[in-house]
């Protein structure tokens, strides 16, 4: 049974690290079965880290906005973000604003937040203001039990 | 069922790729050509955005110490 649901976004870390080329098949395979969603701190990591390999940010840009579905600044998002950090305030928490602007943007576009393992505990606080969250080596996992999943099911048709 | 209006060029191709795929059906060749046309386009999307292995463990590495 899937236990993920269909839209996810990625933290900095985990969005690199998905990005990789190693992992081309895997991205593959999850942009065939998730809507998937990048908080603008992700989005600044991999574009930092394009330009760096000599790539036009404009034409980076465009391109990662084909693929993937950049939460840009709104109203809303400014918003959410607002509520968040002023309800951490009041418990005496000062949020990092990269992982705000990212918590932000997995509650208000309702996807499951995959963090870097060595993460989970910071974003654990915006839990209660309905931020769902997995780390990154759990979500891999996932993937693979879906990927299996999908074998058999390809294996059942094929016969 | 519908039907759907191709020209000459296009029936000729459909109907050897049918006899190469050895369908039963020309819905199942469609079918065929959608499961390829979103195999490539998923590969092509991943490829134009994916990053050197050790430039993004670089980055990987920068981001984890300054925030730890």
């Amino acid at each position: 049974m899937r236990m993920l649901p269909e839209r996810i976004s990625f933290d900095s870390v985990s969005f690199l690290k998905v990005t990789r080329k190693q992992n081309k098949e895997i991205l593959e395979f999850i942009l065939a079965e998730f809507q998937v969603y990048i908080p603008l701190p992700s989005a600044n990591a991999y574009l930092m880290t394009k330009v760096l390999l000599n790539g036009n940010a404009e034409e980076e840009i465009k391109a990662l906005k084909e693929v993937f579905n950049v939460v840009e600044v709104s109203d809303q998002l400014m918003e959410k973000m607002a509520e968040l950090g002023g309800a951490l305030i009041k418990e005496g928490v000062v949020p990092n604003f990269s992982d705000l602007m990212t918590a932000a943007s997995a509650i208000l576009t309702g996807s499951l937040l995959i963090v870097n393992d060595k993460r989970v505990k910071r974003y654990e606080m915006f839990s209660k203001y309905g931020l769902d969250i997995i780390s990154y080596t759990k979500f891999l996992e996932e993937i693979e039990t879906l990927v299996e999943e999908e074998a058999r099911k390809v294996a059942r048709w094929s016969v | 069922m519908k039907t759907i209006a191709v020209d000459e060029e296009t029936w000729e191709a459909i109907k050897q790729l049918k006899a190469k795929l050895d369908a039963k059906s020309y819905t199942e060749v469609l079918k065929k050509l959608i499961e390829v046309w979103h195999s490539v386009e998923l590969d092509m999307k991943a490829e134009k955005v994916a990053l050197d292995d050790d430039e993004a463990e670089m980055i990987i590495s920068l981001l984890e110490n300054s925030e730890d």
